[in-house]
């Protein structure tokens, strides 16, 4: 029976308008039992259809590539199929080479390449010129490819392709070039066309496809089809039997580390642990821990990972030496060989983390390590492991970015030709995170949904969900390789200058067993280290992680408080409401409070009864015993991902796989379809084990919350240790912890003035930007902070070296600029920021100064203006104004102090007098906007924090109030609330609103971050 | 407004329409009135918002926020666009009609500048108070002109034009002003209030400088280093003896003759020789403007009796005493012989129910065409200007729209691959004509014909199907408005009697049709 050769999927991209496992289905139900995947100019959808069509069983994928050939200065269609591993190395090479010629996204490669790189492969082509130009190098391994899709024109391109085939003695095949699985997917496939060439349905004209006929065809139709020709059926099957490569033939060897005389991968790997043990235990391992060690050893053994550990090992050594931090997160945690290697800096053993959750023999998959690195020093690990392996053996993981629903609804709209503003409005409303379109979104733009355009744009929009729109690098993963990594899978030069990337993601590259490095950037890091920089001359203070005493009472006590600015992981509005009610004591507790403010958890509705058992308000029950040692550490409430699974195991009835895969499922993206095949067979196996049915469900919401917020309990503790550390240092360093942070904007949940706030409110002093004392970075200053440079907006990488390096004292602008080269606009936001004030010139004053300093030659040089004139001072509160304009801070005061007396004459109160407030409390307050939210777990309500001189306050907005006064919710700078004060158990306060109102505040600029 | 009992005459008159283009829309769309609303350049998303109203203003629009984000924030906003060309449009029209207010007229945006904005204009207003009574009646009569207009608009006399003009942009109603108060006056306006940009006003600002009066302290020579020349060229127009003269408009005569017919004639001759003389005397105005006719409008006024069909006298109702005719060439020309040629045709054509008694023949014309060469590298010979010309007097009989040119338009339905479009200037003749191809000729329906069911798989024809090719599958069109998609089967179908249909079976409306037939 023949197969189909010339497939391809919706990872040719805007040419393909089904996804791989889509396409192996369809052929897998019509009756095909070989399906040949050859997207265009790479490979990026084989894994995903050879991963579905070995679950499938019955059909064969064969692995192909159509790719452009340059003949006579024309690109013509060739397809290549390999027929063993040496072919699949040549293709990839070959389309490797393509990539590196043409702009970003497309490969041509000549006839001449293609002919060096022939070997052990098998060709077709439709276009009679390249068989003719290709007939030499293949020999009888090309063939010409007939398409028969009632087109006009096919029956004379037949003819020809005939002739010539004849002529060189060349045989022909048969398959339709399929662009979609089924012909319901047309119209997806005209609107992707239209994407591709940038036009709109009524003007694409034969740009499109003639007619529905490139979809799967039943066995029995294809062969009617070419009833007049059997012999190319023939031909075809035989064609196929000679591609005996599959993606399983693929051996995949972990490069080598360079070991010492005498060592092997694992021995050395052993010495190390044992060495960093010895270390981390202060020379006097546990009996336990040993144990632990030992076993892990051996499975690391058994399933020859030695190499992978090494390599991690190295790269961290490599970052110890550099003095840049970094800290392994995920599943890594709960390896006591990570810990002890230095990788992760979490006891897994004290923690009591299970191993097998990282690796094991059954599972036999790679072990996948996350490295967080400071986020200003990545760049540096990335080119050390660049610069170690070579560009042929080390290439970053690809990312396939996918269309969302505002993507989506924009692209679409555009080639329907849907007016402009109302698809920008759709697009506006449709929720960031996907949920698809529907009727709802179009009443809420107030549109028709019912208008056939709409109707289309839906449908499609929905369709075009999830489909790759083109690739980009994923933001840390290295693929390695023993060999040249481009005979393993093709290589593309990504955007980003000095990177190549796969053509394969990090689900094809676990799917294939393939080892994956992730170097990811990290925030909180650079914070900690810029931290200890700045401690490093006060000897009581800790310069390194290790350093940090544990269990301060203090830290715990202030995150109890909800105190949290600038701590990593528990600063958010949500998790500072929290924080009063968990009131972490212990390190586990910051453990779980880092994990349960999750959507997991708060779908799961999992969140109230473990707060109350926690202190007591309700018994700890367990749903049924059995589970009492999975849910023991939380009070019987599943929190981690890690429960659920064994949940799934222990209640569920899931086998071990089987638990995996809804882990895999659960982190999936767009894993909402993925896990809702789960339900049934999950909640019925709870039930039928004794469950109570409304338990069952509420794990359930759980899972569907966790989708892609799921914590492992180990990830969850790597975070905690830096939410402990961060909050140590606040507590205790609040001038060199807020002075870091500043320094590694941007990161973080708050913007530079709240952070600077926040300081000040803690007894920090902070000093003003000052052209004799600043540097570019903040910098402590007799133990307050001085504000550096960089914070002035109009200055940037280009004033940075000129400013840091400035001899002092500088006394006027004329030698300013001498010194400095500065230009006018720098000048011009020096005197807006004040920084000249220690000359004794006012803002207005030197502003006027440095407007008028005149250069020679288009540059400023040291002639001041001939006159200087005297300018009105600025009043305090102007002054704020102005250093929020300029710097997006002040160290002066906070703008909501010049209306203070206003308000106290309107009776509004302060922040700190309305958190004194009974419960119930009506009161009407007005404050300047930091943030707003609005969860996809909130059903509408949108969170919003004000702040004043005296503190935040925490304002809910229900769905109703927020619709009644959206224009002013959405706008105001400064607002005013009017609403009813309520007041926790725990002393959290919130401001309930009933009234919005708009309070007129100048100029004043927005430093509202706003989520969602 | 300050005036004493006797004032001398004010020199200077500025008047200003506050967010023109607002009024415009609203003038257009009346019952917008109240609602939010605000003027765009063009209805795309990205396009900032010009002129709010005050709802608009009240609900927290401003000018700049882009129109997607605006739409977001406020769903009611009611929005049209009024660009640049309408906006120009309008202006002129409302110069044109302020000079029947004073023979001198300027738009304050026809000289480029830092006050230049349309919407405002410069009038002179001396030696008028003797029509009107005195000056500030003047005032008030172009004031209520435009408020009879629809307008809202502000009118300031003074003595210092920009000073008016800035005056009339801040205020509203009418107003006059003795120089010093107009000095002290105009001090105290706020720069942005005078329709200055803000990149202007802006920095200026950060100084504390927020007013005229303040802007009028700094030197000139300090603002063009620091703020631009527009800041020192603002300065110099606020002050003192920074008055330019009016650069008033000149108004543009037509191109027109008028004939009286003496004694009046129905006789072709006799009108045909007194229109060419009318035609020379228009082409000569036209080439002494150095432009070329592209049209020319001929008015025919007709004697108030006249006789009907049966020869019968009968008085003329007005509507009938007037008949216009319009000519267009195939180019526009300044060839007399061309032009004559063509009204005589038309002459011989249209009915007078009356002699003529005078006739007012009117010209449009543009800027001549360069290029007056013609290829001649055609074989055979062949005289395209010829054929140009012949094509123009058949539709100078016919009417424009006969003469057509078939142009290929990119689809895949054979009746959509091609457009027929009215021809516009020379005939498109190719460089050479193809060496004749060996050609089959397809008579292609412009609307396939439906055709009955044949007795098997075919439809009925005129003679049995011997053999049939295809099918060849056209499919699509399911975007349409109307939601109907196409999907087609075509066939050749060789007749026994020789000739070869080419039929398709559509099965939307399972028919089958005609679409060409070949031979």
């Amino acid at each position: 029976m023949p197969g189909l050769l010339w497939v391809k999927s919706h990872h040719s991209f805007l040419h393909g308008a089904s996804s791989p496992e889509e396409l192996v289905d369809r052929a897998a139900e019509l009756g095909w039992t070989e399906i040949a995947l050859t997207d265009r100019h790479g490979v990026y959808g084989i894994v995903r259809a050879h991963v579905r069509a070995k679950e499938l069983g019955t059909l064969r994928l064969v692995p192909g590539v159509e790719l452009d050939v340059v003949h006579d200065d024309t690109p013509r269609i060739l397809t290549l199929h390999p027929r063993g591993r040496e072919g699949w190395a040549n293709l990839c090479r070959l389309v490797t080479q393509g990539h590196l010629r043409g702009p970003k996204g497309s490969a041509l490669v000549t006839v001449a390449e293609v002919a060096a790189h022939a070997r052990d492969l098998m060709a077709a082509t439709p276009d009679p010129a390249l068989l003719e130009a290709l007939a030499d190098p293949f020999g009888n391994r090309l063939h010409g490819l007939v398409a028969r899709h009632r087109r006009a024109t096919d029956g004379a391109h037949e003819t020809t392709l005939r002739r010539v085939a004849a002529a060189r003695g060349l045989s022909l095949v048969a398959s339709p070039e399929v662009l979609y699985h089924h012909p319901e997917r047309r119209p997806l496939q005209d609107v992707v066309t239209c994407v591709r060439v940038g036009t709109t349905l009524h003007q694409a004209g034969t740009r499109l496809a003639g007619n529905e006929l490139h979809g799967i065809p039943t066995p029995e139709a294809h062969r009617a089809l070419h009833a007049d020709h059997a012999a190319l059926l023939e031909a075809t099957e035989a064609y196929l039997a000679r591609c005996r490569f599959g993606l399983d033939d693929l051996r995949y060897r972990y490069p080598a580390e360079a070991l010492p005389s005498g060592e092997t991968p694992e021995s050395w790997l052993a010495r190390l642990t044992h060495e960093g043990a010895r270390e981390r235990y202060d020379g006097a391992v546990p009996a336990d821990v040993q144990a632990q060690l030992e076993r892990e050893l051996e499975v690391i053994t058994d399933l020859e990972y030695g190499g992978y550990f090494l390599t991690m090992h190295e790269i961290v050594h490599h970052c110890r030496a550099e003095g840049i931090l970094c800290q392994g997160r995920g599943s890594a945690a709960n390896s006591a060989v990570c810990f002890c290697l230095g990788i992760t800096a979490v006891d897994p053993v004290r923690m009591g983390l299970l191993f097998e959750r990282f690796l094991s023999r059954e599972r036999a998959e790679p072990p996948d390590i996350d490295l967080d690195i400071e986020h200003e020093r990545r760049e540096e690990v990335i080119q050390h492991v660049y610069a170690r392996y070579g560009r042929r053996r080390a290439a970053m993981v690809a990312n396939n970015i996918r269309y969302r629903t505002r993507s989506a609804l924009r692209e679409v709209g555009k080639v329907l030709g849907v007016d402009r503003t109302d698809l920008d409005s759709l697009a506006r409303l449709a929720s960031h995170w996907g949920g698809g379109v529907d009727d709802a979104l179009f009443a809420q733009a107030g549109l028709d949904p019912e208008r056939p355009i709409h109707r289309h744009l839906a449908r499609l929009t929905n369709d075009l969900l999830d489909a790759p729109r083109h690739l980009s690098i994923h933001p840390g993963g290295f693929l390695l390789g023993h060999l040249p990594v481009d005979e393993l899978v093709p290589i593309e030069p990504a955007t980003m200058e000095g990177r190549t990337v796969v053509q394969w993601d990090k689900y094809d590259v676990e799917a294939l067993g393939l080892f994956k490095v992730d170097l990811l950037g990290l925030g909180a890091l650079t914070c900690i280290r810029k931290s200890f920089e700045l401690l490093k001359d006060d000897p009581a203070a800790p310069h390194a992680m290790v350093e940090v005493p544990t269990s301060d009472a203090a830290t715990y006590s202030m995150c109890s408080e909800g105190d949290t600015v600038g701590v990593f992981q528990i600063e958010s509005r949500a998790q500072m409401a929290m924080l009063p009610r968990l009131r972490p004591q212990v390190f586990y507790d910051l453990v779980i409070q880092v994990a349960i403010v999750r959507p997991g958890p708060i779908q799961g509705d999992m969140v109230h009864p473990y707060l109350r058992r926690r202190v007591g308000q309700e018994r700890v029950v367990y749903p049924h015993e059995n589970l009492r040692p999975i849910l023991e550490k939380t009070l019987g409430v599943p929190i981690f991902q890690e429960q659920v699974m064994k949940l799934a195991v222990s209640a569920g009835g899931y086998t071990a796989g089987e638990a995996d895969q809804l882990r895999r499922d659960m982190a999936a993206w767009r894993s909402a379809g993925k896990i809702e095949k789960h339900h049934e067979r999950l909640t019925r196996g709870m039930i039928e084990r004794g469950i109570d049915p409304a338990f069952a469900e509420r794990v359930f919401d759980q899972i569907r919350g966790f989708g892609e917020y799921g914590f492992p309990e180990s990830h969850a503790a790597s975070f905690a240790l830096l939410a402990y550390i961060t909050a140590y240092l606040r507590c205790h360093h609040p001038a060199a912890f807020a002075c870091a942070l500043l320094n590694s904007q941007p990161m973080g949940f708050y913007s530079a003035a709240t952070i600077v706030d926040d300081a000040k409110r803690h007894g920090v002093e902070v000093r003003p930007i000052d052209i004799e004392r600043s540097r570019w970075d903040h910098a402590l200053e007799d133990g307050a902070i001085r504000m550096g440079f960089r914070i002035v907006k109009g200055l940037g990488e280009k004033e940075r070296p000129v400013l840091d390096a400035l001899p002092r004292p500088v006394a006027d602008m004329e030698t300013l600029v001498r010194r400095t080269g500065l230009g006018q606009k720098a000048l011009v936001a020096l005197a807006e920021s004040g920084a000249f004030q220690p000359w004794g010139l006012g803002r207005r004053d030197a502003l006027w100064q440095a407007r008028g300093m005149r250069g020679v030659a288009g540059t400023l040089g040291g002639t001041a203006a001939r006159t200087q004139l005297a300018f009105a001072a600025l009043a305090p509160e102007d002054a704020v104004l102005w250093d929020y304009q300029v710097s997006g801070h002040s160290t002066r005061g906070h703008p909501m102090e010049r209306y203070r007396a206003q308000l106290r004459h309107r009776r509004h109160p302060r922040s700190d007098e309305l958190r004194r407030m009974p419960d119930g409390r009506r009161t009407e307050y007005v404050g300047l906007v930091i943030t707003r939210q609005r969860p996809g777990t909130a059903t509408g309500v949108v969170f919003l924090t004000l702040e004043d001189e005296a503190g935040f306050v925490n304002v809910v907005v229900w769905a109703d109030v927020f619709e009644a006064h959206r224009t002013v919710a959405k706008t105001s700078t400064v607002l005013g609330v009017a609403g009813k004060v309520q007041r926790g158990e725990e002393g959290v306060v919130h401001l309930i609103a009933e009234r919005l109102w708009p309070f007129r505040a100048g100029d004043l600029p927005s430093r509202s971050r706003d989520f969602h | 407004m300050s005036r004493s009992a006797s004032s001398p005459e004010r020199s200077e008159a500025a008047v200003a329409l506050p967010h023109l283009r607002l009024q415009l829309l609203l003038r257009e769309r009346p019952e917008w009135r109240g609602h939010p609303v605000a003027v765009v350049a063009d209805e795309s998303p990205d396009a900032p918002l010009l002129e709010l109203s005050r709802p608009a203003l009240l609900r927290g629009l401003r000018p700049g926020l882009r129109l997607g984000a605006a739409r977001n924030i406020d769903l009611e906003l009611r929005t049209a666009a009024i660009d640049d060309a309408r906006m120009s449009a309008a202006s002129e029209a409302l110069a044109e009609g302020l000079t029947t207010f004073s023979p001198r007229v300027e738009r304050a945006d026809g000289r480029p500048g830092p006050l230049a904005a349309p919407g405002s204009y410069f009038l002179d207003p001396r030696g008028l108070a003797g029509l009107y009574g005195d000056q500030e009646r003047w005032a008030r009569s172009v004031h209520g002109y435009l408020a009879g207009r629809g307008f809202q608009s502000s009118v300031v006399l003074g003595d210092h034009p920009h000073r008016c003009l800035v005056l009339a942009r801040a205020g509203a109603g009418v107003r006059v002003f003795e120089p010093d108060a107009e000095r002290a006056e105009a001090a105290t306006l706020d720069l942005r209030r005078v329709g200055l940009a803000e990149r202007i006003c802006g920095p200026l600002a950060r100084l504390g400088v927020d007013t005229i009066g303040d802007l009028l302290e700094l030197r000139a020579d300090e603002l063009t280093g620091r703020f631009g020349a527009e800041a020192a060229t603002l300065h110099r127009l606020l002050s003192d003896g920074g008055q330019l003269p009016l650069q008033a408009r000149r108004p543009v005569e037509p191109l027109a003759v008028q004939v009286t017919l003496e004694p009046p004639s129905a006789d072709r001759e006799r009108l045909a020789f007194v229109l060419k003389r009318s035609i020379d005397d228009l082409l000569a105005q036209t080439v002494a403007r150095h432009r070329v006719l592209s049209a020319m409008i001929l008015e025919f006024r007709m004697e108030p009796y006249g006789h009907d069909p049966r020869g019968r006298v009968r008085k003329l109702v007005d509507s009938e005493r007037l008949r216009v005719e319009i000519l267009e060439p195939a180019t526009p020309t300044r060839e007399g012989r061309a032009w004559m040629d063509l009204w005589r045709l038309r002459l011989g054509e249209i009915a007078l129910p009356a002699p003529v008694e005078a006739l007012a023949l009117r010209g449009e014309s543009v800027d001549p065409d360069q290029d007056q060469l013609v290829t001649a590298a055609l074989a055979p010979p062949r005289d395209p200007r010829a054929a140009t010309e012949a094509l123009a007097r058949v539709a100078a009989v016919l009417g424009r729209e006969s003469v057509g040119v078939l142009r290929p338009r990119d689809a895949h339905l054979p009746e959509g691959s091609t457009r027929l479009v009215p021809l516009e200037g020379r005939l498109p003749l190719p460089a050479a004509l193809p060496a004749p191809p060996e050609l089959v000729a397809l008579r292609r329906l412009a609307r396939p014909r439906p055709l009955a069911r044949g007795g098997g798989s075919w439809p009925r024809t005129p003679s049995p199907v011997d053999r049939a090719d295809g099918p060849h599958r056209l499919s699509g069109g399911w975007w349409g408005a109307d939601a109907r998609p196409v999907a087609r089967e075509y066939w050749y179908l060789h007749l026994r009697d020789g000739a070869i249909w080419w039929v398709f079976h559509d099965e939307v409306r399972s028919r089958w049709y005609l679409h060409a037939e070949v031979g």
